[in-house]
């Protein structure tokens, strides 16, 4: 079993964005809604089910689908490299993307080599 | 200078608007992402990473300063304040936001730029010799063929729907620049014992997942009849290509299937209705063409100009700058000069508003107003006075575009990677950057030579890694980053594929290995004279690959 989250990107600007659970889409990932399954098996349900609760995700987010996620403390850390990258930014441009928002309470730690 | 004409202006302002409506019918909700993305992508919007993209085409990599003011202005209003030049001689911008791409696109159609075609499974941008119209040893100007194959290819019904993308390169000289191996079709113009001119057409080239040299289907083509075969050679695609299965649908693997033989009987066959057709090339089109691309007004000036020589003989900094950087040109007393935007912890490719902005001031001064883009993502001003040299390395210096390592270890390509593309598995940028930091001495670049490195982040091959003397590939294990590291490929006209020369590295150690295939090439070249690329091919991968598995190598005698 992991932790799982439903990310997507933002129709208007093509902003990383995750399922807040209230009804709502969020650019942070720490206030993301999590479930717990097998992405496999169960991330395609748990999308299904934002889908549903947010009927009208198609004029505000692209392409949704489930992710995984560790819990670190308050923070959510995307489990794949390329999950921690889209909710940083260019690692070669610091100055670019959510990590120019700081570390705290936003994103993800940013790899070492960033 | 090409120049758009009536058609093209209103081709292009229609587009704008009909992308305008259907940019407000998606954010309204009447257009699915579905129903939408098919009509962003055919103007040249992708959705990545973090962000829209959009590519907009540089025909055959040739720009006026306007138009490169134009892509400043855009970077500056609808992006982050910088274009990335590509492989492709496109440029990319990495974050505009969807309400603003019409405006976007009305902008840069004021500079006669779009994205049409620049994705989807159409004829893509036509690419070129970065030196067209200029270098000595040419045939012809293969801008002016790539012109044509534009016109022919803008919405052409039967080229609208083919099984997938399609790529075309262009060269008049025998000196490859443009990699025509590698391409659908690449185009090498050739004179035959009449010494007319005409093409050998190649056909079947590509990188990607499954990497072919091309094969010559036509030894000689003349002129005329150059459409007429492009079409054959596209009906025998669109019939035969495959539909079923994206990554069997390139005409690499049709050639393969059928064999280069039979494709050319096919393709005969279609030929014989169109041969005389009215795709028969007029002279006085061509004619119209060339006059667009008529070279500038040249001052008569003698070659080797003494403040040249002077400063050649005088500035050791400015010597080794213009030993990578210059070019001779067909007239004399001028050179081509090629921008470097390669800096030491630069991002290849990169370039800043402020710095298009100064480089159109620069070629306005310098260039008659021309600029290309060299698809190793660098500029070149092609119409230079060689007593200017001086002058103008002073001038490129101060805005970060001299760095004196054109077609050295550090004027690698790098496809943008996992920091920005939605395909890719591994990054790029910073492995490029960090093999950069590790040959920071340039003179020891200048003493290595002459050495292409070429990284690309997925299979997908956008930064060329299977024609790279050095190839780097990023795959992705377990989630984490890796790099296949392939030697001896080369994109010019002696193509070949690289060969893998041991097991993927880590994100950590892909430094050291380039560092330990480098090394066994100083150890067992015969003499700096002795290019990487030629001691790779007189030793084999062998060599290599030991030194990286640890084993010990035998210095040549």
């Amino acid at each position: 079993m992991a932790l799982m989250i439903v990310t997507a990107n933002r129709l208007g600007d093509g902003v990383v964005v995750y399922w807040r659970g209230d009804g709502a889409w969020t650019a942070v990932i720490d206030e993301a809604a999590t479930e717990e399954g097998t992405l496999k098996k169960d991330g395609p349900a748990f999308v299904a089910r934002v889908q549903e609760v947010d009927p009208t995700w198609r004029t505000t987010v692209v392409d949704p689908y489930a992710m995984e996620v560790v819990r670190d403390g308050d923070r959510l850390v995307p489990a794949r490299y390329r999950e921690r990258l889209r909710a940083l930014g260019p690692t070669v441009r610091p100055d670019l993307g959510k990590q120019v928002w700081g570390p705290e309470g936003h994103g993800a730690p940013a790899p070492a080599d960033a | 200078m090409y120049r758009y004409d009536e058609f093209d202006r209103t081709l292009v302002l229609q587009r704008v608007d009909q992308f305008r409506d259907q940019v407000a019918r998606r954010l309204s909700g009447e257009l699915t992402e579905e129903q939408f993305k098919p009509l962003r992508l055919m103007n040249g919007v992708y959705l990545q990473l973090h962000a829209y993209m959009l590519r907009v085409n540089i025909p055959y990599g040739t720009l006026s300063s306007r138009q490169m003011r134009g892509l400043a202005h855009v970077a500056r209003r609808y992006d982050k304040g910088y274009g990335h030049f590509t492989t492709r001689q496109n440029i990319q911008y990495n974050w505009p936001k969807l309400a603003e791409l019409p405006d976007m696109l009305a902008d840069l159609a004021e500079v006669e730029m779009h994205g049409i075609q620049s994705s989807g499974n159409c004829v893509r941008n036509v690419t070129a010799d970065q030196y067209g119209g200029v270098i000595a040893e040419e045939l012809d100007d293969p801008r002016v063929w790539g012109e044509l194959i534009r016109q022919w290819s803008t919405l052409h019904p039967e080229l609208s729907f083919l099984p997938r993308k399609f790529k075309i390169a262009v060269t008049g000289a025998p000196h490859d620049r443009a990699a025509v191996k590698v391409h659908d079709i690449g185009l090498r113009m050739v004179a035959n014992d009449a010494g007319e001119r005409g093409f050998e057409i190649i056909i079947g080239g590509g990188l990607g997942r499954t990497p072919y040299v091309g094969q010559t289907i036509y030894d000689f083509v003349p002129e005329a009849e150059l459409l007429a075969h492009l079409e054959a050679l596209m009906r025998v695609y669109n019939r035969f290509g495959r539909r079923d299965n994206k990554y069997k649908a390139r005409i690499k693997i049709l050639v393969d299937d059928i064999g280069v033989a039979h494709y050319r009987e096919l393709a005969d066959k279609e030929l014989e209705e169109l041969k005389d057709g009215p795709l028969r090339v007029p002279a006085e089109e061509v004619a119209r063409i060339r006059a667009y691309f008529a070279p500038p007004t040249y001052e008569d000036l003698p070659d080797d100009d003494p403040a040249y020589a002077a400063a050649l003989f005088e500035d050791r900094d400015f010597a080794r700058w213009a030993r990578v950087s210059v070019t001779p040109h067909k007239q004399p007393g001028y050179a081509i000069v090629d921008l470097s935007l390669k800096p030491e912890t630069g991002i290849a490719g990169d370039c800043s508003a402020d710095q298009m902005d100064a480089i159109a001031d620069i070629a306005d001064r310098y260039s008659f107003s021309e600029i290309r883009v060299a698809h190793e993502q660098n500029l070149v001003l092609p119409h230079v006075r060689q007593r200017d040299l001086p002058a103008l390395w002073r001038e490129l210096g101060a805005i970060g575009v001299a760095t004196p390592n054109i077609g050295l270890i550090s004027d690698l390509i790098a496809c943008p990677g996992l920091d920005y593309c939605s395909l890719a598995n591994a990054r790029s940028i910073p492995v490029g950057q960090r093999i950069w930091k590790r040959f920071a001495d340039l003179e020891r670049q200048h003493d290595i030579g002459k050495l292409h490195l070429n990284i690309s982040g997925c299979i997908n091959a956008c930064g060329h890694h299977h024609v790279g003397h050095i190839g780097i590939l990023g795959v992705d294990k377990k989630g984490e980053e890796f790099y296949q590291i392939t030697i001896g490929g080369r994109a010019d006209e002696h193509a070949r594929l690289g060969d893998v020369v041991g097991p993927a590295v880590s994100y950590d150690d892909v430094v050291d290995a380039v560092d330990t295939i480098v090394r066994t090439y100083l150890a067992l070249r015969t003499g700096a004279e002795e290019p990487f690329i030629d001691a790779v091919e007189r030793l084999g991968a062998d060599p290599f690959r030991k030194a990286l598995a640890g084993e010990p190598t035998h210095a040549a005698a």
